[in-house]
């Protein structure tokens, strides 16, 4: 059995970057990335999503601006600066780099 | 027709979610609510059941939860088992009634100067106020005992140049001392009619924003 709180921390250790891939192409509202997110099981609690873009807002990894929505009150629409594009950039190389190690020592001591 | 926002499980949801917010800095406690609105409002729609508002906000998770997440202090109230603490707005009512107080009794320097300092460091100390609301207070009640001295020693010297001319005899003099109104009394008297209303207003607005955390410093035993 895996330790819940082993996926915790993985979870929220890459949660702030799959944000930022998410956002590499088109700019998103909440609700979409939450439904995104959760949808691949990045998410414990739907609401903790929204701290964290606050802070990527001030620490200027993404940006902000309103759009009017069908729905209700406008909405906030995220999306990549530079900034963030370049932390996207250096988070890719050290996870595959990561993954190829932790691959190798998990797989392949089963091997030997 | 019922939006999401007015169905009585979300008016629940968001107040229990401002009352923590008051653990964060204003602007982020309105930012995080504002998130939370436009989330509810686009997971429901209009009309939503019963059973989908319910799922909606489990899935959202508790609000103290998402003001942890948002780095709230966990504040006094926490540390002591929930227990609210009632008198933790006593800065900022020190800090309205001392400037307040050191403004009316500007002709009593003795006692002005030190509630005036003590009124600042009270304000600067302040738990719920932004820095913007800080400053506004410094700026406006913090100058304000200042404000009505000068002005009135300016309508001051205004007069007492009349007089002295008046005495004198010259011919420059007259066309203050005729007009009833000089142009620079009146403009001491607009100055001093705007300042008092935006002394005013400053206050109401730090009071209001005071009294919001004081409320619900109370209201979480629920």
């Amino acid at each position: 059995m895996t330790s819940p709180s082993a996926v915790t921390q993985l979870r929220r250790g890459v949660l702030e970057h799959c944000v930022l891939a998410l956002l590499q192409d088109d700019e998103r509202y909440g609700y979409d990335l939450v439904t995104e997110l959760s949808e691949a099981g990045l998410l414990a609690s739907e609401g903790t999503i929204y701290p964290l873009l606050s802070r990527l807002r001030k620490e200027e990894l993404v940006r902000t601006s309103w759009q009017e929505s069908p729905s209700g009150p406008p909405r906030r629409y995220y999306s990549l600066t530079d900034r963030g594009r370049s932390a996207l950039a250096d988070f890719t190389t050290s996870w595959t780099d990561f993954r190829t190690s932790v691959d190798h020592i998990l797989l392949g001591r089963g091997t030997r | 027709m019922m939006t999401a926002l007015d169905h009585p499980l979300v008016q629940d949801y968001l107040r229990r979610l401002h009352e923590e917010a008051v653990r964060l800095p204003v602007d982020e406690g309105r930012e995080l609510e504002a998130q939370i609105r436009e989330h509810l409002a686009d997971a429901l729609g209009e009309n939503p059941s019963e059973s989908a508002v319910r799922e909606a906000l489990e899935r959202l998770g508790a609000p103290a939860a998402l003001v942890d997440e948002a780095g709230g202090v966990p504040g006094p109230d926490a540390a002591a088992g929930g227990v609210p603490v009632h008198d933790s707005a006593w800065r900022e009512v020190g800090a309205l009634v001392l400037l307040v107080g050191s403004a009316l009794f500007f002709w009593l320097w003795p006692l002005a100067v030190p509630m005036w300092l003590a009124g600042l460091v009270l304000l600067v100390l302040s738990r719920r106020w932004s820095v913007a609301d800080k400053l506004l207070g410094a700026l406006v009640l913090g100058v304000g005992w200042l404000a009505p001295v000068l002005a009135g020693l300016m309508t001051f010297a205004v007069d007492a140049q009349t007089c002295s001319t008046g005495t004198d005899g010259q011919v420059s003099c007259t066309g203050g001392g005729d007009g009833g109104l000089s142009a620079t009394n009146v403009v001491a008297i607009v100055l001093t009619v705007a300042f008092a209303v935006l002394y005013v207003w400053t206050l109401v607005r730090l009071a209001r924003r005071a009294a919001r955390g004081a409320a619900e410093a109370v209201a979480p035993a629920a």
